[in-house]
């Protein structure tokens, strides 16, 4: 498509444990736990976890509310940082990287999918998907060339200028695709990207998430309580407490 | 009640930076109001009681029509007079006591006989034996001064002591011979030193007469007297003096609280802001509270309650602030009426129940007016739970143009009310105060104009991230309105009072240029403010003459007369000397015409001040009071003067001595040959004369310089409330940004996720906050220029009668620009290291 | 005796021992005239003032009634104090040497009220003064005029609640207290003062109370005297009285109590016959005794009720008593004392022949000691 895949793919891959540890995972998490006050005790959300998360596969992480599923997403891409153990993301480990770095790497290495979407209010549909290039220092007329491009792949051509407002759920969480596709990233991180939308529109974004992965080697990490979900993923992992109880694929 | 505890007392400590700085905001707009009002009360009261301690018991007080002095004889009529139950001789003068400060002190010289039903002058001494001593030293020592007590422990004085003194332009030394304890304790304010009265005529170069003669007298007997003593004498109730030394400060004192308001109403903003945001802040929280069955009005009620809370609370803390701060108000205003108006010694004042009641309602009813909007929104929630954007920030920007049109009609107002020809200050201050609001009412609509263009602006070159700082403005435009419009009044007090003070000094710089032509100047140090009237010894002036630069020597005789109940200065001075040397400012008749008349006829010139006040101007005639009777002098010119706002009569020295047969002088100016040194003319003034007599010797850059200090001295109050003010208004972009970036806490977290570093965000939050000090500068320039013109074209003329030129000046106005780009820059410093504090896993699950 | 009246003056400390200016022939250590030498006394020119004796005093006293027989008592007093002896090198001129203190007085006998006044003032810009060529004396609403010859003195004074205006002709002729007019009261050169009396003046005119205005006629005494005497530290006070009796005779008798009790033998007495002779009489050839007492409920002072005056020597024996208890003065505001200053009845006899009368008496150093008063 528009953008070559991590130069390190290999067909076939999928499944292969032996092989696996001789490359870096896109992600991986070594005894991870993390730990939030709650009603004056530590709450553990996350109780050694041990995943390791493969470069271009579709990965679903299945739980319930309050499992564990968002802490695992917040501790990929260093939104959050864990209480005890290391995540490494490309075989670099977070917790030795700077604020600024870890905000680079957010730009360039991830895209993040939210449930309720998070687009800007302020932004207009084009802006809101340019904001991310912007950021990472993408001219004005790049920016927006990029956007016009994923969103004519996404299907919302002529939708460029609407204020957020005026779409649906299901267009807007497109929008937060483009947003995340716009610089390239390597890893797509989808929080409940349906669950807030009908399973029409759900069922058109988790194929994009698909697409994502199988035809540009994106590796997508994604977390759903939603069955529904797990059928596109290649893998589905199920938490429980913190816990991880059963490898899927 | 539990409802109100379950919402609000949670509430107020839940989010502990933004109530605290709405408290500052309503505290520090309190505090101001609370110390202008202290100062001016510590004013009026040290003035009174200056006044009232050294008028004692006197119903009524005669002084001479003529300003000058009242013979001797006079008393005999008046003590004979059918009525009279008491009547005392007072000789009122001031002195500079070394160890009393150095400053001007107030000595009364009287009989102790006389004065006796006037004041008690309980003397402390140690025995009775002394107390017989002190009465005849009392009567025969010349030297002999009675200290007030509190005065002398404050100066660690005590009997026996000697103390040296300036009196005029000469040196004395005297003698405390007993200490007096003031019949009203309550305050040594301005009690005054007491002499034997014949000991205050010889200190002052006199044998005989007095200013005035206290008296004990039913108003009937009082204008039987005056009717038989003629018009030589004045007698006026005691009130009517108090209530005229008050009169002279009134207008200063107006004026300070104008200001101080307008610092309130900026405090108003805030609290209108926290109430917004707090109402933003708990949509979800009524719309749950609402589907219980909660009404409208208790919901409107729960806003309310928290806006008195806040109001009563800031207003607590507002009067300990403005306790503190009269501390420094007070010495400000004290220092501006000494300087002007007479010697006051203004010792900090106490908090009093009417400053208290004052401030609880304003600060109250403040709070209330600023709920009002928040309260009614909140009422408004529906029964669910409300999720998405606020109604009320679109709202606001429906109304914007409503409000821009009631803006219009505001100042369409102001500008009827500034053309309004009465005399009162009123409709001033109300156009003043209409400016304000205007302007406020316009800011919404301006904001958002100015948000678009610079969004267009930075669409297409500066960004997405100056693009989200730019419309954040509007997309929380209930908050960051009343923002911009805060930053926008202060801003157009700074620049208001700023291009008037400017205004004001350009006008007084011409002025001097015009005015100030002599190359050195010599007075008496005795001379103190209101009352400059030591005598300049005609040997100094016969030094001066010798001197062999000095081409030409004017001098100047003051003396103080009433006209129609005023008090006005007639100043006497040579002009043939000055004819061709000094350029008075003439606002009606010229300069030439005038000065020829002046030499030839019984003609005066006018100050503008006192043209002014009593209506007459070029062409009319005026009747004085002289040695000789009532003398009728034309009006042969009208005047600029800055010197005192209390009004000038100016005649030649040659009429002056005619019809008051007085030669003394104050002042002389020596205008120097061509090519000859002022500062070294003033040096060999000063080690000539340095020795015998106390002068202040001056060249004209010296006095110039002086006067210029003075000026920049009286304005050192206003730049105080301005600094305040402009204080306030940065808590309140400080309050809302913070109110914002609380609100916008997941947005703002989603930013961060999709990469934004800190330093971006830091970036988004300045062009946010720029952009509000852009647009409220911007408004601010516009209100405080229409402002300053009210301040310089009616206020002014009507607090002080004196024309000032308005001018702009580029530098006001930049200065004024910086002040609000660096107050908003400023304000982004903390709401931008909460951020970098900020958790960004919490902040993504906030709501 | 009335040397011993200026005692009265507290202000007294006299401080500033100048070089003396008077003219006067003999003066005391602090620079002021004293009385030492006999007088060539000329009226009126001596009835004015006489500067450079530190204290002098006009003393006027008497008894009125009106046409129904009301009886009134009056009492007017002006004292010159001189405060400095030199007023040299000063300017103005309210810079003076002597000040006037007044006290006036009238008995209600009728109706036992009492009201008194005082004033201060100095004599300056016409407000007070006295002429030193005639008796001229005036000030803070006080004044004894009688400057105009051949016609009756004027007297005046008004006070809170009363005044009066009383014109007076002297029925005797000045009467001096001791050779010369010196009356000496210590040992020690200068213990004296020049002093006269005129015992019997006709007195005229109007004395108004509480607004109402009596018509009255009488007989008045007055006392002149000035010297720079000081007194004595043992002396505690005086019993002094001027008695009219209707015989035409006049006495002046004084004892002077000292603090232990005992009586100073300076204590003196002149009896003047009907043509105005004087006969001295010492402290041996008169005896004052007083008896009962009457508490003021004023100063809380204890004074004598009545006394018994004779003189052996004359067969006069006479009782002496107030005809009013209270007329005792407190004058904070001039001279700080407390005083009984009153009319008195007398009755009694003279060589066996009964007498009565009427006059005045003075009590002073009941209600505190007159030692160091000066």
């Amino acid at each position: 498509m528009f953008a070559p895949g991590p130069p390190e793919r290999v067909a076939g891959f999928r499944g292969d444990r032996e092989l696996k540890r001789d490359y870096v995972a896109a992600i991986e998490y070594l005894d991870v736990h993390r730990a939030f006050p709650e009603a004056g005790r530590q709450h553990e959300a996350l109780s050694g976890v041990t995943l390791r998360v493969e470069r271009g596969e579709f990965l679903a992480i299945a739980g319930k509310s309050g499992s564990g599923k968002t802490t695992l997403l917040n501790l990929a891409c260093g939104v959050d940082v864990p209480t005890a153990g290391e995540v490494l993301v490309d075989g670099r480990n977070l917790a030795e990287m700077s604020d600024r770095q870890r905000s680079l790497l957010r730009r360039t290495h991830f895209g993040i999918v939210f449930q309720f979407f998070n687009l800007m209010s302020t932004l207009s549909v084009e802006e809101n998907v340019s904001l991310p290039a912007q950021l990472a220092g993408c001219t004005v007329r790049e920016s927006r060339e990029r956007a016009r491009r994923l969103l004519s792949d996404l299907g919302l051509s002529g939708r460029e200028r609407d204020p957020i407002d005026r779409l649906s759920g299901g267009e807007q969480q497109r929008v937060a695709i483009a947003r995340a596709l716009i610089n390239n990233p390597p890893v797509i991180l989808a929080d409940e990207p349906t669950g807030n939308l009908d399973s029409e529109s759900g069922t058109v974004v988790l194929q994009c998430l698909a697409r994502l992965s199988r035809e540009q080697g994106r590796t997508v990490l994604m977390v759903t309580h939603s069955s529904d979900a797990l059928e596109f993923a290649d893998r589905v992992i199920h938490l429980r407490d913190g816990r991880l109880i059963a490898g899927g694929g | 009640m539990l409802l109100f505890r379950l919402v609000n007392a949670k509430q107020l400590f839940r989010r502990p930076a933004q109530t605290g700085l709405c408290l500052l905001g309503i505290a520090l707009g309190v505090g101001v109001v609370v110390s202008v009002d202290m100062a001016n009360r510590g004013a009026v009261a040290a003035l009174r009681s200056a006044v009232d301690a050294v008028a004692g018991r006197a119903t009524h007080q005669m002084t001479a029509a003529d300003g000058g002095l009242i013979a001797d004889e006079t008393l005999a009529h008046v003590l004979a007079h059918p009525g009279v139950q008491a009547a005392a001789p007072v000789v009122d003068e001031f002195l500079v006591v070394e160890a009393l400060g150095n400053r001007p002190v107030q000595v009364l010289g009287v009989d102790p006989f006389l004065e006796r039903p006037f004041r008690s002058l309980t003397f402390s001494t140690r025995s009775a034996e002394t107390g017989r001593q002190v009465f005849t030293d009392l009567l025969t020592r010349p030297d002999g001064v009675v200290l007030p007590e509190s005065l002398a422990a404050r100066h660690d004085l005590v009997p026996e002591n000697s103390l040296n003194a300036i009196v005029g332009a000469r040196r004395a030394s005297l003698r405390v011979i007993a200490l007096y304890t003031p019949d009203a304790p309550r305050s040594d304010d301005g009690q005054p030193l007491i002499m034997d009265i014949a000991a205050a005529q010889e200190l002052f170069g006199r044998s005989s007469g007095f200013h005035r003669i206290d008296l004990i007298a039913p108003d009937d007997a009082a204008a039987s007297l005056a009717a038989v003593l003629g018009s030589t004498v004045i007698v006026e109730r005691s009130d009517r003096r108090t209530n005229r030394v008050e009169d002279m400060i009134r207008s200063f004192r107006l004026n300070l609280t104008a200001l101080s308001l307008l610092a309130l109403l900026v405090g108003a903003f805030l609290i209108y802001n926290t109430l917004t945001f707090s109402v933003v802040q708990r949509r979800r929280q009524i719309g749950i509270l609402r589907s219980l069955g909660v009404t409208r009005a208790q919901v409107a009620w729960l806003f309310v309650l928290e806006a008195a809370a806040f109001g009563v609370a800031g207003s607590i803390l507002g009067l300990g602030l403005g306790a503190v701060l009269s501390h420094y108000t007070l010495a400000a205003v004290g220092g501006t009426v000494s300087s002007l108006f007479a010697p006051v010694t203004a010792e900090d004042a106490a908090l009093t129940w009417p400053t208290v009641t004052k401030a609880l309602s304003l600060g109250l009813a403040t709070s209330l007016v600023a709920a009002a909007v928040p309260a009614w929104e909140a009422a408004r929630i529906e029964p669910r739970i409300a999720l998405g954007r606020t109604v009320i920030d679109e709202r606001l920007m429906r109304w914007s143009p409503g409000f821009a049109l009631a803006g219009i009609v505001l100042l369409g107002g102001a500008a009827v009310l500034v053309g309004l020809p009465v005399p009162s200050l009123w409709p001033g201050f109300l156009s003043a105060f209409a400016i304000a609001v205007g302007f406020a009412l316009l800011t919404p609509t301006l904001a958002l104009w100015l948000v678009g263009v610079l969004s267009v602006l930075f669409a297409g070159v500066a960004g997405v991230v100056a693009l989200l700082g730019v419309r954040n403005i509007s997309a929380s435009f209930s908050r960051t309105a009343p923002a911009i419009a805060a930053l926008m009044v202060s801003l157009a007090m700074v620049m208001g009072v700023g291009l008037m003070v400017r205004s004001f000094r350009l006008s007084l710089v011409d002025w001097i240029g015009a005015t100030i032509r002599a190359d050195v100047y010599v007075s008496p140090v005795g001379n103190v403010a209101g009352r400059n009237d030591a005598i300049l010894p005609p040997e100094v002036i016969e030094a001066v003459r010798r001197l062999p630069e000095v081409e030409a020597v004017d001098t100047l005789r003051r003396r103080s007369i009433v006209i129609g109940g005023q008090r006005v200065n007639v100043l006497s001075a040579n002009f043939a000397v000055l004819s061709n040397r000094a350029r008075y400012l003439f606002t009606a008749g010229s300069r030439d015409e005038a000065i020829r008349r002046l030499l030839s006829s019984d003609a005066v010139i006018v100050s503008e001040t006192f043209s002014r006040r009593s209506g007459l101007t070029l062409g009319d005639t005026l009747t004085l009071d002289t040695a000789a009777g009532p003398a009728t002098f034309e009006i042969a010119g009208v005047y600029r003067d800055y010197t005192t706002d209390g009004g000038v009569v100016m005649m030649d020295r040659s009429a002056y001595e005619r019809w008051w047969q007085d030669t003394d002088l104050n002042n002389a100016a020596a205008y120097l040959r061509a090519g000859a040194d002022a500062e070294a003319a003033a040096a060999a003034l000063r080690s000539a004369l340095g020795s015998r007599y106390q002068l202040i010797i001056r060249s004209n850059a010296a006095l110039r310089a002086e006067i210029l200090r003075v000026f920049d001295r009286t304005f050192r109050v206003t730049s105080v409330l301005q600094f305040l003010t402009m204080f306030i208004a940065v808590v309140g972009i400080l309050a809302a940004l913070l109110a914002l970036l609380l609100e916008r806490t997941r947005e703002l977290a989603t930013l961060r996720s999709l990469g934004m570093t800190m330093t971006q965000l830091r970036g988004m939050l300045f062009v946010e906050s720029a952009t509000m000090g852009i647009v409220a500068a911007a408004v601010g320039t516009a209100a405080g220029i229409a402002l300053a013109y009210v301040l310089v074209t009616v206020i002014n003329v009507r607090s002080f009668g004196w024309t000032i030129d308005f001018r702009l000046s580029a530098a006001v106005i930049a200065g004024a620009w910086i002040l609000a780009l660096s107050s908003a820059m400023v304000a982004t410093l903390y709401p931008a290291w909460r951020l970098g504090r900020m958790s960004l896993a919490a902040a993504m699950r906030e709501d | 005796m009335r040397t011993v009246r200026l005692a009265i003056l507290f202000l007294i400390v006299v401080s500033n021992a100048t070089a003396a200016v008077s003219d006067c022939a003999t003066t005391n250590s602090a620079g002021f005239c004293t009385a030492e030498r006999p007088r060539t006394w000329v009226f009126p020119r001596d009835h004015g003032a006489h500067p450079g004796y530190q204290t002098e005093w006009w003393y006027i006293t008497g008894n009125v009634a009106d046409a129904s027989g009301r009886p009134f008592g009056f009492q007017f007093t002006i004292f010159r104090r001189e405060i400095t002896t030199s007023t040299e090198g000063r300017r103005s001129s309210w810079a003076v040497r002597d000040i006037f203190l007044a006290h006036a007085a009238v008995s209600d006998i009728e109706d036992r009220r009492f009201h008194h006044t005082e004033a201060a003032r100095r004599p300056v810009a016409g407000t007070a003064g006295a002429s030193t060529e005639t008796l001229k004396i005036w000030g803070g609403g006080f004044h004894l005029d009688g400057s105009n010859p051949g016609r009756p003195w004027r007297l005046g004074a008004e006070g809170k609640g009363f005044s009066y205006n009383l014109e007076l002709s002297p029925l005797k002729p000045p009467v001096f207290h001791g050779p010369g007019g010196v009356e000496k009261k210590g040992d020690a050169p200068g213990q004296a003062s020049y002093y006269y009396s005129i015992p019997r003046l006709a007195t005229s005119g109007t004395v108004s109370l509480d607004g109402r205005t009596y018509m009255v006629t009488g007989e008045a005494w007055m006392d002149h005297e000035f010297g720079s005497a000081t007194l004595a530290n043992n002396q505690a006070g005086w019993d002094w009285f001027g008695l009219q009796l209707d015989d035409g005779t006049d006495l002046m008798a004084y004892r002077m109590r000292l603090k232990d009790g005992g009586l100073d033998r300076n204590s003196a007495a002149t009896l003047i016959d009907r043509q105005g002779n004087p006969y001295w009489f010492t402290a041996s050839e008169f005896v004052i005794t007083p008896h009962g007492e009457w508490r003021s409920p004023h100063s809380g002072a204890l004074y004598p009720a009545a006394w018994r005056i004779e003189i052996p020597a004359r067969g006069l024996e006479l009782e002496v008593r107030p005809r009013a208890a209270d007329q005792e003065l407190s004058t904070g505001g001039t001279t700080g004392v407390t005083y009984w200053e009153g009319s008195v009845s007398v009755d009694g006899q003279s060589s066996g022949t009964a007498v009565k009368g009427l006059g005045y008496a003075e009590l002073t150093g009941y209600a505190e000691s007159m030692a160091g008063r000066f």
